[in-house]
């Protein structure tokens, strides 16, 4: 008798239990994610679908407002302003995509990057997408600040193969974003998905990155990066070339503190990118309080061997003392103690990341001298957070359950 | 009546015979070194995830993907020892050693082979990566080479043997023709890291903003140097694989000359980037070894030719 009253308790618990559980981390119900990954916008007709923002060099100026068609159309525009109860405040601005194009391989779809310039810095832009006549929902997005206010950056790679995965970090990263002013952009550290030639492969992740717009629609720029398995033309089709064709290394000044250099692992490290590195590091670290660099490949990685750029890239880190490197390609969760000349050093550079954003998980070789105390290791699917203030800069790891895997202060140098 | 033949000479005229076409046990011996210095490469490699691991993490998982590279790291270590041992006692064919020595030689095939075409499964529309089946052949080809030579050391076999290393050799050198054509990345790298070696890397001695300047311009024109450098590099891998796959010829001069090639590209693995990448030396020895076997096997048919 007590056993049968124990059942049945257990059994109007466990709905209850997991409601809660749910609540705060809906997507971690699989029923949850299909049914959003349902819900986003149709590659079809001529309306717009598959929106991003995407940032570059000058983001507290510039961003770039990029969107998917099924049909070549004739009129792709985006008009965006300042908002206030709901209307554009000075009528907002109206602008023509400036490069249109047919995704290589695809059937049909086109690419429009509309290409804003003039913007004020720390404001929110509302915008909306035109293709045709049909328009987006209206979304907004941050720009970067001119002064030295804090505010904070989403980091992960390898967004590949696992979709249900990718689908559930999406919405974390939207949760993150939506309880959060400060965190203005997500900088993805490459390997979208796994052959970077399928129109069809890029097609999903570009339609799952909706996933990442919050329910008030807000939008996370992103900073992109290009991975191994990101080759051919379609990723400068996405991003709008970001560096210019055939390098894709840049760097953006997310604030007049903060510096964050993306490389190029997957072209030649040495020659022009290499002296580009050292031009860049040499102009901007006396400018800056924190400087990083983000690329794929890794140097100290956590699984594979080290990438080639080691030769060409960590003395250059070394000698201008970078801040905080991030990589990706490994699948795991990956910070090293600080490394200079190949040795643990206190004034060493620390490189984290190695990639989870979908992509099935390895166990690190967290047996190799630059993983051990005060490094981490571990293996799930994450986002990193950085928050850059004036006195330090937080560095957090983020599970898919809301858990903090790691975190990490680092102070100016 | 004739006089029947003195059944001594022929004996010896048999035996001369047969040593013309039966390969030295010392070039045999080079063959099996180069396949045991190219299998510690790959155990080397093995630091990291093979291209089977990677195949297979997304349905086997991690720990076994990775306890499957570390088991396959340990086998061929001992293998490799055991490769050594019984090259240098050299059992009889029909023993239980060689029976083993053979079943090592099988593995090795199947695990180069493997890599070379899982490489490429794994990192679809990488043009380079397409490259890998034909790029690697050399390091197929080599312990089945071994395998066959030891097994089945009679005159027609070791014709087909040496079309098989002619094979391999060309499609190493294919593909890696065909990535210097396409300026692979990594190989415009070698280059650079090459000339940084020797000639003093300019990015890292300068000192101010002139100096960048100069660093600039030194390693643009370096830069440019590799790209226009690799396009001819891949002519000469084409013409001298057209050449190497003569019917009826065997050009010493090319095969040297392809040895002499192959292992300079395969050391500049470690010119650009230094001593610790010594398996990535070690993991295309065969690069530069097989055409210096070839050439080996080829100048002692000569001479064997000359003394009968």
């Amino acid at each position: 008798m007590k056993i049968k009253i124990l059942a049945q308790f257990l059994l109007i618990l466990t709905p209850l239990v997991s409601v809660k559980a749910f609540s705060e981390t809906p997507w971690l119900d699989q029923k949850y994610v299909e049914k959003r990954m349902k819900s986003l916008a149709p590659v079809k007709g001529g309306g717009p679908s598959q929106w991003r923002v995407i940032w570059t060099k000058e983001p507290s100026t510039n961003a770039t407002i990029s969107w998917t068609t099924a049909k070549k159309g004739s009129e792709h525009k985006v008009r965006y302003g300042i908002r206030s109860e709901g209307k554009y405040t000075g009528g907002g601005m109206i602008l023509e995509a400036q490069r249109s194009g047919a995704y290589s391989g695809a059937k049909g779809e086109y690419y429009h990057h509309a290409r804003i310039s003039g913007l004020k810095p720390s404001t929110t832009y509302h915008f909306e997408v035109e293709s045709d006549g049909k328009k987006s929902p209206v979304m907004h997005f941050r720009t970067a600040p001119s002064d030295d206010r804090e505010f904070r950056l989403l980091f992960g790679g390898d967004s590949r193969t696992g979709i249900e995965a990718r689908a559930q970090v999406n919405l974390l990263m939207a949760d993150l974003s939506a309880n959060d002013d400060q965190l203005i952009a997500f900088a993805h550290g490459g390997d979208y998905i796994v052959s970077g030639r399928s129109w069809s492969q890029w097609s999903t992740w570009l339609s799952q990155h909706e996933l990442t717009v919050t329910n008030s629609g807000k939008v996370l720029p992103i900073i992109p990066t290009r991975g191994n398995h990101d080759g051919g033309p379609l990723y400068d089709e996405i991003f709008d070339t970001p560096g210019g064709s055939g390098k894709n290394y840049f760097h953006t000044m997310i604030s007049p503190k903060v510096a964050l250099i993306t490389l190029n692992s997957e072209i030649s490290a040495g020659g022009d990118q290499q002296a580009w590195l050292a031009k860049t590091l040499f102009d901007l670290r006396p400018k800056v309080r924190w400087l990083l660099a983000e690329y794929h490949r890794p140097v100290w990685p956590a699984v594979k061997t080290p990438g080639k750029a080691k030769k060409f890239w960590v003395p250059l880190f070394e000698k201008f003392n970078l801040d905080l490197a991030i990589e990706s390609d490994g699948h795991v969760i990956k910070r090293t103690v600080p490394i200079r000349n190949e040795k643990k050093d206190p004034t060493g550079i620390v490189y984290v990341g190695e990639g989870g954003l979908g992509v099935p998980q390895r166990i690190p070789k967290s047996d190799r001298w630059y993983l051990q105390s005060p490094g981490m290791t571990g293996s799930d699917h994450h986002v990193m957070r950085v928050v850059f203030g004036k006195e330090k800069m937080d560095y957090e790891v983020i599970l898919l359950d809301g858990k903090q895997a790691d975190h990490y202060e680092f102070f100016p140098r | 009546m004739p006089p029947s033949p003195n059944p001594l000479k022929l004996e010896e005229c048999f035996i001369k015979l047969h040593d013309l076409f039966v390969m030295s046990n010392r070039i045999l011996f080079f063959l099996r070194l180069l396949v045991l210095i190219q299998f510690l490469g790959y155990a080397a490699k093995l630091d990291g995830p093979s291209a089977l691991n990677s195949f297979l993490l997304v349905s086997m998982g991690d720990p076994f993907v990775s306890i499957f590279d570390r088991a396959v790291q340990v086998f061929i270590w001992f293998a490799c020892t055991a490769l050594l041992i019984f090259g240098i006692v050299n059992p009889s064919v029909h023993s239980m050693a060689r029976r083993i020595d053979f079943s090592i030689l099988g593995l090795f095939t199947l695990w180069s082979f493997s890599v070379a075409i899982l490489s490429w499964i794994i990192n679809p529309g990488n043009p380079f990566h397409a490259t890998d089946p034909a790029g690697h052949a050399v390091r197929f080809a080599a312990p089945l080479a071994l395998l066959l030579l030891t097994a089945f050391p009679e005159k027609g076999n070791i014709r087909r043997v040496e079309w098989l290393l002619r094979w391999g050799v060309a499609g190493t050198f294919v593909g890696h023709g065909l990535c210097a054509l396409w300026l692979k990345p990594s190989f415009v790298d070698l280059i650079i890291g090459t000339m940084n070696l020797f000639l003093g890397d300019p990015v890292f001695t300068a000192v101010s903003f002139q100096d960048l300047e100069e660093a600039l311009t030194i390693a643009a024109s370096r830069q440019a140097f590799a790209e226009s450098a690799l396009p001819i590099i891949a002519i000469q891998d084409f013409i001298l694989v057209a050449l190497l796959l003569l019917p009826g010829k065997r050009i010493k001069t090319i095969a040297l000359w392809m040895a002499v090639w192959g292992f300079v590209t395969a050391t500049s693995r470690m010119t650009a980037y230094g001593w610790d990448h010594w398996h990535d030396l070690a993991l295309r020895i065969c690069n530069g070894g097989v055409p210096l076997f070839l050439w080996a096997h080829w100048n002692s048919l000569e001479s064997k030719k000359i003394s009968s």
